[in-house]
């Protein structure tokens, strides 16, 4: 008689058992800690969740459309790279409204930071507010009665807003 | 030998393997991302771990810079008591979307947590708010006799909202 080719179902029980358990501590046991700082290294899980807490439109000239939006990284890590500095800010994020993508001019600093060292880096510590201002073509973006922005950051990050127009 | 192992086939098993695999690929960055990936980044904030609610708003009857300009009261609701209240950063006043900015005084009994039940008093000493926009900067003064939508973001990404009537 011929042997059945395989392995055998203890050998392949015992793997499905020890990959659930991985899994399974993975997602809520210790190892919790470690796939979150893997997840967010490998880029999959964003770093920190942005809270978008207000915004409006700033001014309109002939052709263009100028908005504000707070935002407040509520962490738990940082977001963007802090041995950059704050020029790089407008080239690290995204802003669309209304699905049409817009210009970031600036971003300030509403929320200072109590290191001083901090404030001027690309980055957004944890509990920092940034008051972005960006700008939109009319031709893409005309007046509305509302306006749904979407900023996304670096790592994934994004925020959202509605404004309610004038 | 005439017995048969006894098992899976190897081309059983392997399916099987690949079938799991494929499952957590899913999971982690798949369409099934979004059910899962608060569980696995663990400490993110995906929602507010308790409701908090402006109890009173004291407004100055005119433009303001020192003393007590604005105050609030806001209750946390629970279910969770709410940890670092009176840490940098954690309370945030936006009036008819402009940014009123953190409070100069906090009070949260002494500690830095505002248990369920308990009331935070906020005070500001100033009542601008503005909107940094370059040459379009704008601010409004938040005084008692006009309207305003207040909003106040609290520690661990609470938020409430209120409408505010004079008199």
């Amino acid at each position: 008689m011929r042997m059945r080719s395989g392995i055998s179902r203890v050998a392949v029980e015992a793997a499905i058992l020890l990959i659930i358990i991985v899994v399974a501590i993975m997602l809520v046991g210790p190892g919790k800690a470690l796939s979150s700082a893997v997840t967010s290294r490998l880029g999959l899980v964003a770093p920190a969740n942005l809270q978008a807490m207000g915004g409006g439109v700033a001014g309109e000239s002939s052709t263009s459309i100028y908005f504000v939006v707070f935002v407040r990284n509520l962490g738990p890590n940082t977001v963007g790279d802090p041995n950059l500095d704050d020029s790089y800010i407008p080239s690290m994020w995204e802003v669309y409204v209304n699905g049409a993508s817009c210009v970031v001019r600036v971003s300030y600093i509403r929320q200072h930071n109590q290191d001083p060292s901090l404030e001027d880096n690309a980055a957004m510590e944890p509990y920092e507010i940034w008051e972005f201002g960006f700008r939109c073509p009319k031709s893409s973006v005309p007046p509305a009665q509302e306006y749904k922005v979407a900023i996304y950051g670096p790592s994934g990050v994004r925020a959202y807003y509605t404004i309610e127009g004038g | 030998m005439t017995g048969r192992r006894c098992g899976l086939t190897r081309v059983v098993a392997e399916t099987l393997v690949l079938v799991i695999a494929v499952m957590i690929i899913l999971l982690i960055i798949g369409p099934l991302n979004s059910y899962v990936s608060s569980a696995i980044s663990g400490s993110v904030i995906t929602a507010s771990p308790s409701d908090i609610e402006i109890l009173s708003l004291y407004l100055a009857d005119s433009p303001c810079t020192s003393g007590v300009c604005i105050e609030l009261a806001v209750k946390n609701n629970g279910p969770l008591s709410l940890r670092n209240a009176d840490r940098w950063g954690s309370w945030v006043l936006i009036i008819d979307d402009y940014y009123c900015g953190e409070p100069d005084y906090v009070d949260v009994g002494g500690d830095d947590t505002l248990d369920v039940g308990e009331v935070a008093k906020l005070r500001w000493s100033d009542n601008q708010c503005t909107r940094y926009a370059g040459s379009y900067t704008s601010s409004i003064y938040a005084i008692r006799d006009r309207s305003y939508v207040v909003k106040v973001f609290g520690p661990e990404g609470t938020f409430t909202a209120y409408t505010y009537f004079p008199g």
